[in-house]
């Protein structure tokens, strides 16, 4: 026995080999020789033992001895306890041992989270028969009392608070006489027999509204999905007074609003009484010099901890880290971005010396009299969304007004393809990003702003492919246009049909069916904390993120242009900085954006001040650069698992450094833009070094058709796998899409996760995803993953499926791979 | 690259008028089919169901789907049978909106909107098809390699695909659903 020990050179060190404690092991102690006073071995328990199962906790259990003078000890233990091994926990061994002279080791217990109502269990940990040199002392015995957590009470109803509207706004019209509106009615309930419209001139409808109309609609069956023709009101404008404000509000009657909580339309008159369609000029001095009075507030272009306006400081550097970009002026001179959003104020005073003359379209110049085809004004005084949008990429800087914007230089074009009916946008769309040269000139444009998105577990319209298709490949003179979109605003606010999701998020933002495809730069947001945006959608398909802030009221939100004027705008009564008379004396600003529609044009202006110091970056070398230059924040940020019938799931990573070195994080994408480290970069760059953008062929998986049960409630799931072989060596991967389907009677139990050859793992679907929330399964659906960056795509690739709720059930019935890639430097 | 055409009123006028018209046209009914009909919307396939009352089955990758329409006073009845449930729908008697479809795979209904996607190449070719089909407006993607061709409101969408691919162009056309509302982020 002793003998045993004669090699073990390092007894405290990695020198020390268990192995060689073999023969010791089977008699459970290696002590000292046979005269030795015997070793007593106490369990020593951890502290506190009592453990919320909550956090996935991983305690040390140790042993201790009272003499060093031994030559290695192997305890071994026993389980017990109201709590099941492998199932509630799990321990990472049967046995401590403890090196030879130590006087003591320990080990690891797990518990696992289960959402399982099983009320507090306990773990006990028993010194087990020990022989030989050594003897149990008088703590041979621990317990370990695990606080049960959370129980998930699955919900499956139809969530409310994730319904349409009933009644939404459609189109409206400006005569010289009136101002028509129309309305779809989706849903107004069994028994309402009138739909009535309201006009006021106080926007809360203080008083009651005035009767614009009133029409009969037919009881909604509520077994029964109804569509209706669309309602038409005209409200004569004799009735209004010049120089007046004007809201309407439209709702059923048996639901009477508060307020002007169904306003859907509104409006100003000029002296004459018209309605206002067209931008009025600028009431101030817009060729000022000296600095900007609100941009000491502006948190995310230099974070000082300021407040802006909320009740609560940001946290220094947490911001677009453009410093020199700011004393440089890396301006973003002689870009063109173009802003596709609700309008743009193209005479707001701190963005008209950035629009271009002429190169704005109003898709809705010909239903409203008086309007201008090179005006994209927003009739809608309740806030125009575009301009707020535009004042974050582009708002002037040093002119003695307002804020500026990340790219005060940039050149800018408005286009408002939402006048057109609210289902069919798809036309104007393609008109305004890329796919036209006159009304409107889109195609000269170098960066699109996309600051707006749908939600529906479908593809990509074939037609929108096409479009971002040519635009990255002919566009830019070949170069290919920046296309920069808002990822989403879904994490929070769903009910949480779950209780993970109020760590992994409601809608992902693979939700929206664009932000699928490979062309697109996802943008989520992060805060004045720099951590997430409480609604920033997350998922596999983000790029970067970028500010965005919080409400405004508790948090910093965004400071940027407004509608001019107190009477017009987002900038009401619950924005912190109101009419601020030294800083916002006209009303022209706004401290309350945000969302990731913020984070977006934030994003456009660090691209436009790349493209200003090197115009020949192709689409993809800004990418490329954003990706590389990224900042990890929040890098401690815990993965989120869970055990389902004992078997644990990871339903979001940590960051994560995949096999080409790139980190990626669902939440944060590869992370925050560090602007000044991406001019930089920008600025050296050799323009189209990432070889030629290659799409591969569609991989099936090697078990082909054959459908895989799931099973139900389980975290381990379904496991696939397909290898790819066929593509270069020298591939580096740019994205990877999964197609798949999934039959299965409840969309939203569903996870998937692929794994890469280097072994990266992409969580591309969620489980508890709102947006699959009583859909039947997954129907050759498209994902889009961006965590495999620069990685090889040759060799084993893995899917998993798991059904992480109760009842419905299903099985993976197709999957394949598809992968863009190039050949990096 | 050429700018897209834009012949004639815009779009808002043609809904306001759809609006207004709607209870006049008696529709193309005439020309419409009657039973039920599996299209591809581009990648999509679904069931365009009838504007008539009438009782119908359609095979599509997701197996088959049975159904029958009747009529209320003001409204058509749309039943669906598919995959062992039963689904239903409402649309007004007639004109445009009363145009719907079901896509058997998302088990879930859609407006047709009134307007086809035509593949073609050429002004000629978009002036050849509108003339075929009596249409006035149109946008024209000529990098994109399509149109979309707004449809006067008694030719069903059906009818006028029929019509293309018959004529001396053979264009391939499909129906044009609506897509998920787009929201301000």
């Amino acid at each position: 026995m002793t003998a045993a020990f004669a090699g073990v050179s390092d007894p405290a060190g990695s020198a020390f080999r268990v192995g060689a404690l073999a023969a010791c092991l089977l008699l459970g102690a290696c002590g000292g020789g046979a005269s030795d006073p015997p070793v007593v071995v106490s369990l020593v328990a951890p502290s506190p033992a009592e453990i919320p199962e909550a956090g996935n906790r991983t305690v040390t259990v140790s042993v201790s001895v009272n003499s060093t003078g031994h030559r290695g000890l192997a305890v071994p233990l026993l389980f017990s306890g109201t709590a099941t091994r492998d199932y509630d926990y799990v321990a990472s061994s049967d046995s401590i041992v403890v090196p030879p002279g130590a006087a003591g080791s320990d080990m690891q217990v797990e518990v696992f989270r289960d959402f399982e109502s099983e009320g507090d269990e306990t773990i006990t940990i028993s010194l087990g028969a020990i022989r030989g040199i050594a003897q149990p002392g008088s703590a041979s015995s621990i317990t370990i009392t695990v606080v049960d957590g959370e129980a998930a009470q699955i919900d499956k109803s139809p969530d409310e608070s994730g319904f349409e509207p009933g009644i939404l706004p459609f189109s409206f019209a400006v005569t010289e006489t009136s101002f028509d509106f129309v309305v779809l009615v989706l849903d107004a309930g069994e028994s309402s027999s009138r739909l009535i419209a309201e006009w006021s001139s106080d926007r809360d409808f203080a008083g009651g509204g005035n009767l614009v109309g009133a029409l009969d609609i037919p009881p909604f069956d509520p077994e029964m999905l109804v569509f209706l023709q669309p309602y038409e009101f005209r409200l004569p404008l004799d009735r209004l007074a010049p120089n007046g404000h004007y809201y309407i509000r439209v709702y059923p009657d048996t639901v009477v609003p508060e307020g002007g909580e169904a306003g859907f339309f509104s409006f100003a008159t000029d002296a004459q009484g018209k309605v206002v369609t067209q931008c009025g000029g600028a009431a101030q001095t817009v060729d000022g010099v000296g600095p900007d009075p609100l941009f000491a507030e502006q948190w995310h272009l230099q974070n000082t901890g300021q407040r802006a306006f909320s009740r609560n400081p940001g946290v220094p550097g947490a911001d677009l880290r453009m410093t020199e970009a700011i004393a440089n002026g890396w301006n973003g001179a002689g870009v063109k971005l173009a802003v596709v959003d609700s309008g743009l104020e193209i005479c707001h005073p701190d963005l008209m010396a950035n629009v271009e003359d002429g190169k704005s379209y109003n898709f809705g110049w010909e239903q409203s009299a008086g309007a201008s085809l090179a005006d994209p004004f927003n009739v809608n005084i309740h806030g125009d969304h575009g301009t707020g949008v535009a004042g974050v990429a582009a708002a002037a800087a040093n002119n003695g007004l307002g804020g500026r914007g990340v790219a005060p230089e940039v050149r800018i074009r408005g286009f408002n393809p939402a006048t057109a009916p609210a289902f069919d946008l798809g036309p104007a769309l393609l008109r305004s990003l890329g796919a036209s040269d006159s009304q409107p000139d889109s195609a000269s444009a170098d960066i699109f702003n996309m600051s707006f998105g749908s939600d529906s577990p479908t593809n990509s319209d074939e037609d929108f492919e096409r479009l971002m298709k040519m635009g990255t490949s002919e566009l830019r003179s070949g170069r290919g246009a920046l296309y920069v979109k808002a990822a989403g605003n879904e994490f929070s606010f769903c009910g949480a049909p779950h209780p993970l999701n109020a760590e992994i998020g409601c809608f992902a933002s693979n939700a929206d069916p664009d932000q699928n495809l490979p062309y697109l730069v996802n943008v989520g947001a992060f805060n004045a904390a720099d951590m997430k945006s409480s609604y920033s959608s997350a998922g596999a398909n983000l790029w970067v993120v970028a500010p965005g802030g919080e409400d405004g009221a508790e948090h910093p939100a965004m400071i940027t242009a407004d509608q001019q004027g107190s009477e017009a705008g987002f900038n009401s009564a619950d924005d912190p900085l109101g009419d601020n008379p030294a800083l916002n004396p006209n009303g022209d600003y706004m401290a309350n954006f945000g969302g990731t529609s913020s984070a977006a044009p934030a994003t456009a202006g660090a691209i436009a001040a790349m493209l200003g110091v090197n115009p020949g970056l192709t689409w993809r070398d800004v990418k490329h650069i954003l990706a590389t230059t990224a900042r990890r924040i929040d890098p401690g940020r815990a993965e989120v698992r869970a055990a389902f019938k004992g078997q644990p799931y990871v339903a979001q990573h940590a960051w994560q450094e995949n096999a080409a070195g790139y980190h990626y994080h669902n939440w944060y994408g590869f992370g925050a833009i560090a602007l000044d480290d991406a001019v930089a970069l920008a600025a050296d760059y050799t323009p189209d070094g990432l070889g030629a953008f290659e799409e591969s062929r569609w991989f099936p998986p090697d078990s082909g058709d054959q459908p895989l049960p799931i099973p139900d409630e389980e975290g381990g799931g379904v496991t696939d796998t397909l290898i790819v072989s066929e593509l270069p060596d020298w591939a580096n991967i740019e994205a990877v899409t999964l197609e798949i389907s999934v039959d299965h009677s409840y969309g939203a139990d569903l996870g998937v996760t692929i794994t890469s050859p280097g072994g990266t793992e992409s969580i591309v679907n969620p489980p508890f995803n709102v947006l699959l929330n009583g859909f039947p399964g997954l129907f050759q659906w498209r994902l889009l993953s961006n965590a495999f960056y620069g990685e090889n795509p040759n060799g084993e690739w893995k899917i998993n499926v798991v059904d992480l709720a109760p009842d419905d059930t299903g099985s993976l019935t197709s999957w394949r791979l598809r992968f863009h890639y190039g050949d990096h430097p | 690259m050429t700018a897209p055409s834009r012949l004639s009123a815009p779009i808002f006028l043609s809904w306001c008028l759809l609006a207004v018209t709607a209870g006049i046209h008696s529709d193309a009914q005439a020309a419409e089919p009657n039973g039920f009909q599996a299209v591809l919307a581009q990648s999509r396939e679904v069931i365009v169901l009838p504007s008539s009352a009438v009782s119908g089955h359609a095979q599509s990758q997701a197996g088959l789907v049975t159904g029958s329409s009747y009529e209320t006073r003001s409204l058509r009845v749309h039943v669906v049978h598919c995959a062992g449930a039963i689904y239903r729908a409402a649309t007004p008697l007639e004109g445009p909106y009363s145009r719907i479809a079901f896509d058997p795979m998302r088990r879930s209904f859609a407006r047709l909107l009134p307007s086809i996607r035509v593949e073609l190449s050429s002004e000629r070719q978009l002036e050849s098809a509108k003339s075929a089909l009596g249409a006035e407006k149109a946008d024209f993607f000529a990098k994109l390699g399509f149109a979309i061709i707004y449809l006067p409101d008694t030719v069903h969408p059906l009818d006028a695909i029929a019509e293309l691919a018959e004529g001396p162009g053979r264009h391939k056309a499909t129906i044009r659903l609506s897509g998920p509302r787009i929201k301000w982020r």
